[in-house]
């Protein structure tokens, strides 16, 4: 008895220990780091710039997207910083891996905000982790700007820290009922990823909308990742829909849908998915000429025309070898959202911060960034949405009709 | 309804080739290797290297990846399996367990898969989205391919173990390992062959999935509960309990998803229940001689 | 008793010497801590006292977070009872599920646990009107334990750190009774223990209750500790893993090994995380990470306690014979 409690009592010390050095060495190799900086380089250096955080999938299924974030950020800040950066000082970017689990992305998160130093944060990516990410936050009293996070829910809760300058699930299809009331379809098949996505697109975007216009819809859901979807395309033909609407968390899903379609030889007018997987090149490098004709609604990202967004996709291009999609135009637009709040925030503050990106209303490549309340939605930007359409390897923007660079195309039917 | 049922039969026999690789390293040492499907992610890195880097067709990268995956699991099993053998029961599948973790981090390094997803696109890649139509059924043509391979493999796996003598050793290991060791088997070795051919065979696999699905690190994982139904649908250790479980759920499964209404979000529910079922009533499984 | 006193000597030593390091980090990290010591307990009676290795007790974390989830959000009950019923729900659900699957041994076991546990996975990302599919749930109300309020880093850390320190003290004299000593008989040999009289389904569904209901019990605290939950948190394969990992590599079938496996995995992975070596690529910390666990589990075959009291051993062996030595000498 007392061997066993004695041998108790000692490894409950060893953890603790074990604990203790694990946490307190994080403590004291980044004191040393700043201890460093201020002795042997010119005084005040640490001093000099100012923190951002950002909570992204750098690891697991998902890390390609942490990936392209981290370009695009990284792109942005060097431009800001080679420019003179903000108030006299660099910006300086700290990225925590969330393995895309919430409540990795919890502690991740939680780390970002016991630094001090951490004026704002940004990223999040899934919606699982953008929630959690804005809860710790609002907690914390720390100014977050979502940039790619749909999740309703997140301005939909009241925060006030918390701000999102990319469209939600529920708008993402805000274009696309606009489209349907004018040329409405005789019935829509669904094909719904039931991840948070996917599930907050219908309850926030479509269940209103199909209940109020009475179209004939059918909703089949398939799980986030799932290979075999031809037994689902198979079910969708059976209703013999003119519209299929997909939606993808990313393009993998998008990818395997179509090619699915094409195996079953499903041939509704209309291909339309929903942002996200269906929008980045990604899709159409994947799915090659099946991708053609197929069409997604979602964020608009900017005027293509515009000098500072061929500028920014020059350089990202030539820099990264790839073209920059959804994720690195919002990744980078938010860099000079924050760039800007920096600039105008009274002091260098949380508090003061926040009071600034309330003021925002800064044109960026992602479009005009203003955050506001509306249908029951606070500091949430009211981001354009549009139609766009895969014609010849590109995005084509094809409604609503002001933004629209051509019309649509038809689907013309697997040539099998 | 036919189409469905082929469609059934084409995915179940690639759940075959995967699940017969799981199913000899369970039959002859016990363990359940968590890292199984890692080996076919594995496999279709081979296939989509060598088609990058040469041009290579995925059917004839096979024989790389079966040499690739053949090493991996010969020294995963040496070096770690084996040693963790020593403990408990549940240490093989830790090891196992950390292993995936291992090699899922390790092929996401930049200079391998890197975090993307990849895919096997180009102009001289007969199987792209290739269909066979043959008699009113159509085929993914790969697909057809695997299916074709899987019979191959089974021919070729039993003549493997009844005619020569390193299959005849396997065979005497997975039976009785003591009674092995006295005739003058080394069972150590035998044991290490056989996670290597376990694993190859999920590099087969690998290789036929290539050129329809993504090709991405953590993919893997995907396969691992699929291959554990059928191994013990079959029988663990059964090699045509393997094939024929496989087909069993890739038709479940394709059914299940078109046919119940709501049934395509409850996909994997319905293999689940037919595996609960077996489990439960015939817990050796369809083919299963009692391990 | 001296268990208690010692308990209590390390809680109040954890509980003053925690929060003059700790900023809002760290008291996640020794949190998170905490909460996997009490899955690791939990799997441990059934997986490390009973011999019945489970694959599936995500599925008990899941009743346990989603039903705390929904009674704090909607009843507003005390923690305190939130964390019992979560609990009870979880082990009520064991029984029905141990009646069916206790004919089953070794292997076999774990997989039936596996696949029950996937289909309410599969289930628990489709019901939407119970557990709100895979938007998930978000916690809409603070919770009071016993009254007090329960919502900062530090409230739940203290509340981790007492919760914690009276599950090990449970199972510590849970091992101690002479249920305790059945749970061993049974995992010793099933046929022995039938000969002697014991009841062994009977034995196996206590135990079965016990780890569920302790499963389920913590898991409605991950649940309100997080304030949000959904199916991926709570469901997958690698959660009911994690639960093994830190029991068999701290010592499975001992008291302290979940505590001294929780303690050194998740600081592990944190450090790691952290390192500047290991910046290079995003995914090396994890790779190591792996290959920590493949060494640990092959060199120290019984775990973290078993390799220190081998290593005490081992002293000890040598204090005696340096004492023969010089004796003889």
């Amino acid at each position: 008895m007392f061997k066993l409690v004695n041998r108790g009592l000692f490894a409950l010390l060893f953890s603790l220990f074990l604990l203790l050095a694990g946490c307190s060495s994080e403590e004291s190799s980044s004191s040393e780091g700043s201890a460093n900086n201020g002795n042997d380089e010119q005084t005040g250096t640490e001093q000099d710039t100012i923190k951002i955080g950002a909570v992204l999938p750098m690891t697991g299924g998902s890390a390609v997207f942490g990936e392209k974030f981290e370009q695009a950020y990284t792109l942005a800040i060097e431009e800001i910083n080679e420019a003179g950066g903000v108030k006299g000082r660099m910006l300086e970017l700290v990225i925590e891996d969330s393995q895309e689990k919430p409540d990795i992305g919890k502690t991740a998160t939680e780390k970002l905000v016991a630094d001090e130093e951490i004026m704002i944060m940004t990223g999040g990516r899934s919606s699982g982790v953008t929630l959690v990410q804005a809860q710790v936050a609002e907690e914390n009293k720390v100014p977050y700007i979502i940039d790619h996070g749909t999740s309703d829910l997140a301005t939909m809760s009241g925060y006030e820290y918390v701000f999102r300058m990319n469209p939600t699930s529920g708008m993402y299809v805000t274009a696309l009922k606009d489209y349907l009331r004018k040329n409405p379809p005789e019935f829509i098949v669904h094909v719904n990823v039931d991840n948070a996505f996917g599930e907050a697109l219908y309850e926030y975007g479509l269940k209103d909308f199909i209940a109020e216009t009475g179209f004939g819809y059918e909703q089949l859901k398939y799980a986030a990742g799932e290979l075999d979807l031809k037994p689902v395309m198979e079910t969708a033909k059976s209703f013999n829909p003119d519209i299929v609407l997909m939606t993808a968390g990313d393009d993998n899903d998008a990818t395997q849908l179509i090619k699915a379609a094409y195996e079953v030889d499903l041939n509704p007018k209309l291909f339309i998915g929903t942002g996200a997987g269906h929008s980045i090149i990604g899709f159409y490098e994947q799915a090659g000429e099946l991708a053609e004709t197929v069409l997604t609604a979602g964020p608009w990202h900017g005027d293509k025309n515009h000098p500072d967004y061929q500028k920014f996709f020059d350089k990202f291009t030539e820099r990264y070898g790839h073209e920059p999609g959804e994720h690195e135009v919002e990744g980078y637009a938010v860099m000079y959202v924050i760039a800007d709040v920096l600039e105008r925030a009274e002091n260098l503050d949380r508090e003061s911060v926040r009071k600034a990106i309330e003021e925002t209303d800064l044109y960026t490549v992602f479009g005009q960034v203003k955050f506001e309340d509306f249908d029951g939605y606070t500091n949430q930007n009211r981001a354009v949405t549009n139609i766009a359409q895969w014609i010849n390897g590109k995005l084509v923007t094809v409604y609503p009709d002001e933004y629209a660079e051509q019309e649509i195309i038809f689907f013309p039917g697997w040539n099998r | 309804m036919l189409q469905t049922l082929f469609d059934g039969m084409m995915i179940g026999g690639i759940y075959a080739i995967i699940a017969l690789g799981l199913t000899i390293i369970f039959g002859v040492m016990k363990v359940i290797n968590m890292s199984h499907g890692d080996f076919v992610m594995i496999g279709m890195f081979v296939a989509y290297f060598l088609f990058k880097a040469i041009g290579l067709d995925p059917f004839l990268s096979m024989f790389v990846a079966v040499i690739v995956c053949f090493f991996i699991g010969f020294f995963l099993y040496k070096f770690f399996v084996e040693k963790a053998k020593k403990g408990r029961d549940e240490n093989t599948l830790l090891v196992t367990a950390g292993s995936s973790i291992f090699l899922v981090n390790f092929m996401a390094l930049p200079f391998l898969l890197g975090p993307n997803f990849l895919r096997m696109t180009g102009e001289n890649l007969y199987w792209e989205n290739k269909l066979w139509k043959i008699g009113g059924i159509t085929f993914n043509a790969s697909f057809l391919m695997g299916f074709i391979i899987t019979g191959l493999l089974i021919v070729i796996l039993h003549l493997f173990l009844t005619r020569t003598d390193t299959g005849l050793a396997i065979r005497a290991a997975s039976q009785e390992q003591m009674a092995a060791t006295i005739i003058g088997i080394n069972v150590s070795r035998i044991s290490a062959l056989t996670f290597g051919l376990g694993a190859a065979f999920a590099g087969i696999a690998g290789c036929v999935l290539a050129t329809t699905y993504p090709i991405y690190a953590s993919i893997g994982s995907l396969f691992l509960v699929k291959a554990f139904v059928i191994v013990v649908l079959g029988g663990m250790g059964s090699i045509p309990g393997a094939a024929i479980g496989g087909l069993i759920l890739g038709i479940t499964e394709s059914f299940g998803a078109t046919y119940i209404p709501g049934g395509t979000g409850y996909r994997d529910v319905f293999g689940l229940i037919l595996f609960l079922l077996i489990l439960l009533y015939r817990p050796h499984g369809l083919f299963g001689k009692g391990v | 008793m001296r268990a208690v006193l010692y308990t209590l000597g390390a809680v109040i030593l954890v509980g003053a010497i925690v929060p003059i390091f700790a900023d809002i980090h760290i008291y996640s990290v020794v949190t998170t801590v905490l909460i996997w010591i009490m899955f690791g307990h939990a799997w441990n009676i059934l997986g490390g006292f009973t011999g019945q290795i489970s694959f599936g007790h995500a599925m008990f974390l899941a009743i346990g977070a989603y039903s705390a989830m929904i009674i704090t959000n909607h009843l507003q009950l005390d923690m305190f009872l939130t964390l019992i019923l979560g609990g009870l729900f979880a082990g009520l659900f064991s029984l029905p599920i141990g009646l069916l699957i206790f004919r089953l041994r070794g292997p076999y076991f774990g997989l039936g646990t596996l696949a029950i546990a996937e289909i309410i996975h599969i289930v628990g990302r489709n019901w939407k009107s119970v557990t709100n599919g895979g938007e998930g749930m978000m916690l809409l109300s603070v919770p009071k334990f016993l009254g007090i309020q329960i919502s900062s880093k530090d409230e739940y850390f203290y509340l981790a750190l007492i919760l914690t320190a009276a599950v090990s003290l449970f199972c510590y004299f849970l091992m101690k009774s002479k249920t305790g000593y059945m749970f061993i008989a049974v995992r010793e040999s099933q046929e022995s223990a039938e000969a002697i009289g014991i009841n062994t389904i009977l034995v196996k569904s206590k135990a079965f209750f016990i780890s569920a209901f302790l499963a389920g019990f913590t898991g409605a605290f991950y649940g309100l500790y997080n304030k949000f939950i959904d199916p991926d948190m709570t469901l997958t394969v690698s959660m009911s893993v994690e639960m093994i990992f830190v029991t068999v590599l701290g010592g499975i079938g001992t008291i302290l090994g979940p505590v001294i496996g929780a303690s050194i995995l998740i600081t592990l992975q944190e450090w790691l995380k952290d390192m500047d070596v290991l910046q290079a690529f995003p995914s090396l910390y994890l790779l190591i990470y792996g290959l920590v666990i493949m060494f640990v589990i092959v060199y120290l075959p019984g775990g973290i306690v078993d390799g220190i009291n081998q290593l005490k051993e081992r002293l000890s062996k040598r204090r005696r014979r340096d004492i023969e030595y010089t004796q003889s000498g």
